[in-house]
């Protein structure tokens, strides 16, 4: 047992980092618990998960196109889009309407991936670029529906989709199911080895017979897949829509792969990092709302305390290196 | 062996930028005759030389394998911290702008520090600065920035070298002649693609990687400096928004310019007509009055289209 987990291991050192952000969320937490008597009540503790978990969907697919060599700006220009469109079709109470309403969000956004991954792979612009100009596009469709927050989206859909039990909720269902298939992409199809192998190198991925193009195409349109679910359940959330609401997510989600050891030199990451990092991203804000830090400071608190967590998270991986080489 | 591999690939990518410019130069004239004229460009020269000077930073960065998404920041530290300690007089100017430029090199230094001694990514590690720097302009503000610039700052910021050329540009141009002098003609700049091209193939050779990396992210930090400083002179006022859009604006000018993000690839003048060419779109969308969706839409297919017609040449 033991000599299979140093195995496991040895293969992903990236383990040690999840295993470090487990412990800092564990750290926080019981802390927070100390602190304050309400903090561990089942409701805050649901409601916790729940604001997290819009990052944690979204990081998942940022996770996907880094691991591929990639990133994807335009995620958080998908999320605002499909908010407003969210909003735009959901004011009705036809069941129809509602799903055609779905279905509208999540072919958006199928079409938006699959733009990002043409532009990268067969015109051969740099995603940094590609995802970019497609973040400043959406985000001026995204005005053109809504040039200011509005709309409203069906009440009995909305509360469907936020709808809670206990710790359990509809959003961490949902997570879960993404959480899941993602897994199961990564490690039980033919798309999951070859996304590492082209994000490690793309020339001897190709010369071991990867299609290279189609399986970079397949990261770009599920991450977009994933932030029209991020939209799906910010728009529910807020029962309106907002052109500008993901604006943040990029670059969020981006640094939850990061925290969660995800390399943006691509090839390598574990998706099961990055959820942990949005909800370390996500504890950390909550902490200092909760501590009642003036807004002005907790800018100042959340990079110095994501960058003490980075520092405690290297920590391990330097030992683990040492480790390696004796 | 001058840089051969690197400068050759450049001509082309340059030469289509230039097209490029013609072009939405010639797009000017048709659409709003009698525009164009020489005072008009060295307006919109004036107004991209605080993204080009950024972009020099970010391009020395982007060239040893880094990111620095803290540029926006340090531009809008130096905005609040000029002008507030300036208070509208020469007297205290001097001072003040060295002391704004040790700023940028402390951020810069402290970006180094993370990346190279703690081993934090780059992208995290400047994400995090960003955050900071942000906070400390709330804090220091309170959210309503006031004051006004030194007339000395002011000069820098709108006056005219010869009654023609705007200062901003000749310190924009003059910055970017001395880099690239640097990076062609020392063996610094040859160090500089050595460690972007292949980090343990530099080590091997000899080459000090640390204080290589060091400077990029220290000069970085320098010349967002730089900018805020001409910035600052410019509108003459604290704005909390003023480093909005630098930190994706000098990414996307650096990538246009034919630099290759994951290091080691590219030129200074690249970068330099590729931040003129961002500006000047921006401009260009103004003036044609079109609003703010088609702005945004016209803006990164734009953008994208050149970069494309770059990437078809460069495989041709």
């Amino acid at each position: 047992m033991g000599a299979k987990i140093r195995e496991k291991f040895a293969a992903t050192p990236q383990l040690f980092s999840v295993l470090t952000i487990l412990a800092l969320l564990a750290v926080t937490f019981l802390s927070m618990c100390a602190y304050s008597e309400s903090y561990k009540h089942m409701q805050n503790i649901s409601k916790l998960i729940v604001q997290c978990i819009p990052l944690a969907v979204v990081s998942l697919g940022q996770t996907l196109v880094v691991i591929s060599g990639g990133i994807d700006l335009s995620l958080g220009a998908t999320i605002s889009l499909t908010t407003t469109i969210a909003a735009r079709l959901m004011n009705t109470d036809s069941p129809a309407q509602i799903a055609l309403a779905v279905l509208a969000m999540f072919a958006a956004a199928a079409l938006v991936g699959l733009l990002n991954g043409v532009g990268v792979n067969l015109i051969r612009v740099p995603p940094l670029i590609t995802t970019l100009c497609m973040s400043t596009v959406l985000q001026g469709v995204a005005l053109w529906i809504m040039p200011v927050p509005g709309g409203k989206v069906n009440r009995e859909f909305a509360t469907f989709v936020m709808q809670k039990w206990g710790v359990l909720s509809m959003p961490l269902i949902l997570l879960a199911l993404a959480y899941l298939i993602i897994h199961f992409v990564l490690y039980r199809t033919r798309t999951g080895v070859p996304l590492y192998a082209i994000g490690k190198n793309p020339r001897i991925a190709a010369s071991m017979g990867v299609k290279i193009r189609s399986v970079s195409v397949r990261a770009y349109v599920i991450a977009a897949l994933l932030a029209a679910l991020t939209g799906l359940l910010l728009a529910c959330r807020m029962r309106v829509g907002d052109p500008l609401v993901g604006t943040n997510y990029t670059m969020d989600s981006i640094t939850a792969a990061a925290i969660g050891g995800t390399s943006l030199a691509g090839g390598v990451g574990l998706i099961s990092g990055s959820v942990l990092g949005s909800f370390l991203i996500g504890m950390l804000s909550n902490m200092m709302n909760i501590l009642g830090v003036d807004q002005f400071y907790q800018y100042v608190l959340k990079g110095s305390l994501l960058v003490l967590a980075m520092i405690v998270y290297s920590i391990p991986g330097m030992l683990g290196v040492k480790r390696v080489a004796k | 062996m001058r840089n051969n591999a690197v400068s050759r690939a450049a001509p082309r990518q340059l030469l289509i930028l230039l097209c490029a410019i013609t072009g939405m130069f010639a797009v000017q004239q048709v659409f709003l005759p009698g525009s164009l004229t020489a005072n008009q460009v060295m307006l919109i020269s004036r107004q991209a030389s605080a993204l080009g000077i950024i972009a020099l930073g970010q391009a020395m960065v982007i060239l040893i394998g880094g990111i620095d998404l803290s540029v926006g920041s340090v531009v809008m530290l130096t905005n609040v911290f000029a002008i507030a300690w300036m208070r509208g007089s020469d007297s205290l100017c001097a001072q003040v702008v060295l002391l704004c430029l040790a700023m940028g090199l402390i951020v810069g230094a402290a970006n180094a520090l993370g990346v190279l001694v703690l081993n934090i990514a780059p992208f995290v590690m400047t994400l995090c600065s960003m955050t900071i720097l942000q906070g400390i302009c709330y804090v220091y503000t309170k959210g309503a920035p006031t004051g006004s610039a030194a007339p000395w700052l002011r000069s820098l910021g709108t006056g005219y070298l010869f009654g023609f050329v705007p200062y901003a540009t000749a310190i924009w141009i003059a910055l970017a002649a001395l880099l690239s002098a640097a990076l062609k003609f020392t063996s610094y700049g040859r160090k500089v693609y050595a460690v972007g091209g292949n980090l343990s193939a530099a080590r091997l050779c000899g080459i000090s990687t640390f204080w290589i990396r060091f400077s990029a992210y220290a000069l970085s930090g320098v010349l967002a400096t730089v900018a805020g400083l001409i910035l600052s002179g410019y509108i003459n006022t604290t704005s909390l928004t003023i480093g909005g859009d630098f930190v994706m604006n000098s990414l996307a000018a650096v990538l246009i310019g034919g630099n290759a993000i994951e290091g080691g690839k590219g030129g200074v003048w690249g970068v330099v007509l590729g931040s003129f060419f961002i500006i000047a779109l921006f401009a260009l969308l103004t003036m044609l009055s079109i609003g703010e969706v088609g702005k945004l839409i016209a803006q990164g297919l734009i953008i994208f289209g050149v970069v494309a017609v770059q990437g078809v040449l460069r495989k041709a």
